[in-house]
């Protein structure tokens, strides 16, 4: 987007959100239609679940890659645990503890910069 | 008709809010995808929530074309347009405004509390989603040990990663 502006402004920005998203939407809808025709079959279901199983792994290694190292990372990692009960195990709406847990975890950050 | 409408209609109030709040890529909208698309409204059964993420990461393009394929489910190609722009206008338009503020800020105290207090709740959110798809995925104990195997081989050797795939998605301040 951000070089869709550069070279052609505004135009060139909304050129190219739109290709971006509506290329792939066609292919992964075609991809899902033709799944529901023949998704019956347990060779595809297996096929399916292999891939869901390495972009779960993906998930989670990225994840993890997020979680703070060096000092000072009690806190931070307090919060990422609270998000992952709150969302992931009690399966509460992510929005409202988003926007409890991360004024929260910004204000830590804040406090650990000024003191570092 | 009408119908029609109220489902896209729907499809607007759900995503546009989770579109705003995407810090970390799309990958951490996936807990709340599956609680709303499953739990809440019923546009997919478990299954094929499993089998349409599934679909979503193995087509090139935004790692949450899923939001599409849940569009499409819930109301066919309006589904899916209205769903893909509700869940990516908003929160391009926030890149797009924040890009230039956050490059005024960059190197003061506020930057960088910003990226660091929002990381751990990326980490969070991401590895809620992870066990979101997990929870409905029907492949029982062999799928999480085989993603527990695949988190472990992607720590370890992190050039497997496709770099498309990196958090580089939509948003995030991190990323600007």
């Amino acid at each position: 987007m951000q070089v869709g502006q550069r070279l052609r402004g505004s135009a060139g920005a909304v050129a190219a959100v739109v290709g971006l998203l509506f290329g792939p939407l066609f292919i992964v809808v075609g991809l899902a239609l033709a799944y529901t025709r023949i998704g019956w079959s347990s060779a595809i279901h297996g096929v399916l679940d292999g891939i869901a199983a390495a972009a779960i792994g993906l998930t989670f290694a990225t994840g993890l890659k997020l979680l703070p190292s060096g000092s000072a990372r009690l806190g931070p990692l307090a919060v990422a645990c609270a998000t992952v009960l709150c969302v992931g195990v009690l399966r509460w709406p992510m929005i409202p503890v988003v926007l409890c847990l991360a004024p929260l975890s910004i204000g830590l950050a804040l406090v650990q910069g000024r003191n570092a | 008709m009408p119908d029609d409408l109220r489902t896209l209609l729907v499809l607007v109030v759900v995503f546009v809010p989770l579109s705003l709040l995407s810090i970390g890529g799309g990958a951490s909208l996936l807990a709340d995808m599956e609680h709303q698309s499953v739990g809440v409204h019923g546009w997919t059964t478990p299954r094929e929530f499993a089998d349409l993420f599934a679909i979503s990461r193995a087509a090139p393009g935004p790692g949450t074309m899923l939001a599409a394929l849940i569009g499409w489910k819930a109301a066919g190609w309006a589904g899916a347009g209205v769903a893909t722009v509700a869940l990516y206008l908003p929160s391009s338009l926030v890149v797009y405004g924040a890009a230039r503020l956050w490059g005024r800020w960059r190197g003061s105290v506020w930057h960088a509390a910003v990226e660091r207090g929002l990381a751990p709740v990326a980490a969070g959110l991401l590895l809620s989603g992870g066990i979101a798809v997990l929870r409905v995925s029907p492949g029982g104990p062999a799928i999480w040990a085989a993603a527990i195997i695949a988190t472990v081989l992607l720590l370890r050797w992190p050039r497997l990663r496709n770099k498309s795939d990196d958090l580089g998605e939509v948003t995030s301040c991190r990323n600007i």
